[in-house]
């Protein structure tokens, strides 16, 4: 790689970092933060079922904390459907349990916000809710990527 | 008759040193704009403007489709898809060409804004559903390519995901023994 090249290569990084919620299909890195895991269980009050990623809003619940409402991201609508998460599975009242990543800003006006990983729903089936290729950390919900 | 292929060689010589003498005729294309600009003020918002437009949300209340009501609604989706159209052919501009998949994947976007404009015009809220899947597709697979912070092995070491609590991990284990 020569110089020039490294250099446009920080410069698109900081760039896609620094370009804030409409680049939000782009990159984990450029939204959420790889040292904030998050465990969420509540109740699901809304999911937009929207390209590119699909928007799963809840209400947590935690012993001795308020409620939260969060809104988590999931990989598109498509590859929600074809992991086994689809309008059924995922109705408002459902109570379901999530693993992600917060926000870089972890802000929570109006509400928290979440890239998911996976989701245990009130059966206990485990599905992955992310999407490959995001460059989220290889932290095996996804049993698609390499080792 | 011997002098003739040295005359020639000479006079081809000349035209070839005045050739190369010749200033280089001006780009016809200004394309001093970063890719990366023209995503984020041209195709992005372009693709945005198009996928807002369909798909569903569900509430307690019931299931509301975001297909457009108005005009201006269809117009802004139709907009859009020809933003990331016409984008998908600012990338073939030269300079900007990096190589053969570059160019597949620039033909491939122009076809799905193409695909996303014909399912507007037709109001096709399906239609554009799947279209809009289609184009994130093509960018998923391009910024994969060439954004290197989604290149395999760029991924940030971050924290590891909470554990299943205990209750819960009975839970995943009942439902796994169900399916055997």
């Amino acid at each position: 790689m020569t110089r020039g090249l490294k250099i446009a290569s920080v410069v698109l990084a900081l760039a896609l970092g620094a370009s804030g919620q409409a680049q939000a299909h782009h990159a984990f890195a450029a939204e959420f933060d790889s040292n904030s895991p998050v465990l969420l269980r509540g109740k699901v009050t809304r999911v937009e079922w929207i390209n590119p990623h699909a928007w799963v809003h809840l209400v947590a619940q935690a012993p001795g904390k308020p409620d939260q409402e969060w809104m988590v991201e999931g990989g598109t609508p498509n590859t929600l459907f074809r992991s086994g998460i689809n309008k059924a599975s995922l109705r408002p009242g459902t109570t379901i349990i999530v693993r992600g990543y917060q926000s870089k800003d972890h802000l929570c006006t109006p509400q928290c916000r979440a890239n998911g990983r996976d989701l245990t729903l009130e059966n206990g089936q485990k599905l992955f809710m992310g999407s490959s290729g995001t460059g989220a950390p290889k932290d095996g919900s996804d049993a698609s990527e390499k080792k | 008759m011997r002098r003739d292929p040295l005359i020639w060689a000479l006079g081809l010589a000349a035209v070839l040193l005045l050739t190369s003498c010749e200033k280089p005729k001006p780009s016809l294309y200004d394309t001093s704009l970063p890719v990366l600009e023209v995503m984020n003020h041209l195709i992005d918002p372009g693709a945005w403007a198009f996928w807002r437009a369909s798909g569903e949300v569900t509430e307690e209340a019931g299931t509301k489709s975001l297909r457009p009501t108005t005009e201006e609604g269809w117009l802004a989706a139709e907009n859009g898809a020809v933003q990331v159209a016409e984008g998908g052919n600012l990338m073939l501009l030269p300079g900007r060409v990096r190589d053969e998949e570059w160019i597949r994947l620039a033909k491939k976007l122009t076809q799905d804004g193409l695909e996303a404009k014909a399912a507007t015009e037709a109001k096709d809220s399906d239609r554009m559903f799947v279209a809009g899947a289609e184009m994130f597709k093509t960018c998923k697979a391009c910024h994969a390519k060439y954004v290197p912070a989604l290149q395999p092995g760029a991924e940030p070491v971050g924290a590891p995901l909470p554990d299943w609590p205990e209750d819960v991990k009975q839970k995943q284990n009942q439902f796994l023994e169900g399916k055997k």
